[in-house]
């Protein structure tokens, strides 16, 4: 299922690959350093959490914000699955796609393309911090773009449209579970945990930052395994430090 | 007589290579998982940083543990540097170790096996645990040496006297932090900027919570990455990409 704009798109950035080693290396960083895709937008948001002025409309949204790309997870990756299966622009051959210098990302190549689910988090994040702030929101939504979103399409991961459709979907998320009530269901509890018990309300913000700013990596790498637990020595699985400097070729 | 005991402990662990598939991927996802052999021990102290009741108290030990943490790991990153060099057990010719299951040795491991700078870490923040509270601070030091340092044994990355002098480090750099007057003296900025301006200071605050949680992997990656740039312009030589089919989680950085 390839579209011309799409093709076109992909081959035109194709052109580039190889030319520059030290150039697809710096991308191929932004592709697998975590401290670069979810976190910026993660920090932010514990920043706009702990902020003084308007601390409770404020903290309404970093919760929209949080349970909405939550959902946006889960619908893309669900859609990823059970939706038409489309390869990834390196897979299809009708692109004759080159991959560029410095990459290991192999056994993602098993699920779809489309839509994107890296896309579908980082546009939710960005949406969300658009709303507290207009300048900050722009910049986030620039980085989610051009720093998180266009490698994956440079390396052959993504096309354009599973981008769009997968920044439509974080981005209309985030924006409809603000438009709820579903915030204030969760913001009061939260609110009384948190006055009662810091301590354990603070250790559980720590742990919802760290997997969601690591995609939930280490659990779906569990889960993978302990469901192939069966299979033996052949299971794929996701790859569980992308990017590793020793041992890889680069070094 | 140290390298003997070393030696033989190893051997002893190695022992168990390969004899459960299910084992050995078990150990090798300890190797890797951050949120499990890293994670937890951010999370305790993050949680006594807002814990109500002593907090001064708690808020200066946390403060005494990141400071220990900090020097622990500068020590031993150094030491591994710029001390004799020791090759890991998977490494190491006069051992034969054999590797576990589904893991493949790596093609070149930098840094020498002493001392652990993961155990310097982690042992660390441990002991700091330890300082805030006696009965969770064993469970985590327990953990600690459990599930952070003994797979890194399991997998020939550092010899138990490795270990043991990392563990060692960490621990006496965070009791002499506590001990000083260090945490006193930034008490005072970290209190005035967390009142000030509490936003910046918990979107900084997490930033270095996720490095540690971490054991600051992407910093350090971009560092051997650019280490290697140079290198590589230097030697011009063509590239060629061999990618492991299975991840091997020797792989990793080891510390």
């Amino acid at each position: 299922m390839l579209t011309d704009f799409d093709a076109w798109v992909v081959t035109t950035m194709n052109v580039y690959a190889r030319q520059n080693w030290l150039f697809d290396k710096s991308v191929a960083f932004l592709l697998d350093a975590n401290s670069l895709k979810a976190l910026p937008f993660i920090v932010i948001l514990t920043g706009f959490w702990f902020t003084v002025a308007d601390r409770v409309g404020r903290r309404r949204t970093v919760l929209s914000t949080i349970v909405g790309a939550l959902i946006a997870m889960v619908v893309t990756r669900i859609w990823q699955n059970e939706g038409p299966m489309r390869l990834r622009p390196r897979e299809e051959p009708a692109l004759n796609f080159q991959v560029p210098a410095g990459d290991q990302h192999e056994l993602l190549a098993s699920w779809s393309s489309f839509p994107s689910d890296t896309a579908g988090l980082t546009m939710a994040l960005a949406v969300g911090i658009l709303l507290m702030s207009r300048p900050l929101g722009a910049l986030m939504l620039a980085w989610a773009l051009i720093g998180v979103c266009l490698p994956r399409i440079y390396f052959g991961l993504h096309y354009p449209t599973d981008i769009v459709v997968g920044g439509l979907v974080g981005g209309v998320s985030v924006l409809l579970v603000s438009a709820s009530p579903l915030p204030d269901w969760i913001g009061k509890p939260a609110a009384f945990i948190e006055a009662r018990w810091p301590a354990v309300f603070y250790a559980g913000f720590m742990i919802a930052a760290f997997q969601i700013s690591t995609y939930f990596l280490d659990i779906r790498v569990a889960g993978t395994r302990l469901l192939n637990a069966t299979d033996g020595p052949t299971a794929a699985e996701p790859v569980q430090r992308a990017g590793d400097p020793t041992g890889s070729p680069e070094l | 007589m140290l390298w003997d005991i070393d030696k033989a402990l190893v051997a002893f662990i190695n022992s168990y290579a390969q004899k459960s598939w299910a084992f050995d991927r078990a150990i090798s996802f300890l190797i890797n998982a951050d949120t499990v052999k890293a994670l937890p021990f951010v999370v305790v102290l993050t949680g006594y940083w807002f814990a109500r009741g002593n907090q001064t108290e708690h808020r200066r030990t946390v403060l005494s543990t990141l400071i220990g943490a900090f020097v622990a790991m500068v020590i031993t990153r150094a030491w591994q540097n710029l001390g004799p060099a020791r090759p890991r057990p998977q490494q190491d010719p006069l051992l034969d170790f054999v590797m576990p299951s589904g893991a493949t040795r790596a093609e070149r491991l930098d840094w020498s096996s002493f001392p652990s700078d993961t155990a310097g870490l982690t042992m660390a923040l441990a002991f700091g645990i330890f300082l805030l509270n006696r009965r969770l601070g064993v469970v985590m030091l327990i953990w600690g040496f459990v599930l952070s340092c003994l797979p890194r044994i399991y997998f020939g990355l550092h010899y138990p006297s490795d270990i043991a002098a990392g563990t060692l480090i960490g621990i006496l750099a965070v009791y002499s932090a506590d001990r000083s007057s260090l945490p006193d003296w930034l008490a005072r900025p970290v209190g005035l900027a967390e009142a000030r301006w509490p936003g910046l200071f918990y979107a900084v605050a997490l930033f270095v919570a996720f490095q540690l949680s971490t054991y600051f992997f992407d910093i350090r990656t971009a560092g051997k990455r650019i280490a290697n740039a140079f290198e590589h312009h230097r030697s011009a030589e063509v590239e060629t990409i061999a990618v492991p089919a299975v991840p091997s989680p020797d792989t990793e950085d080891p510390g």
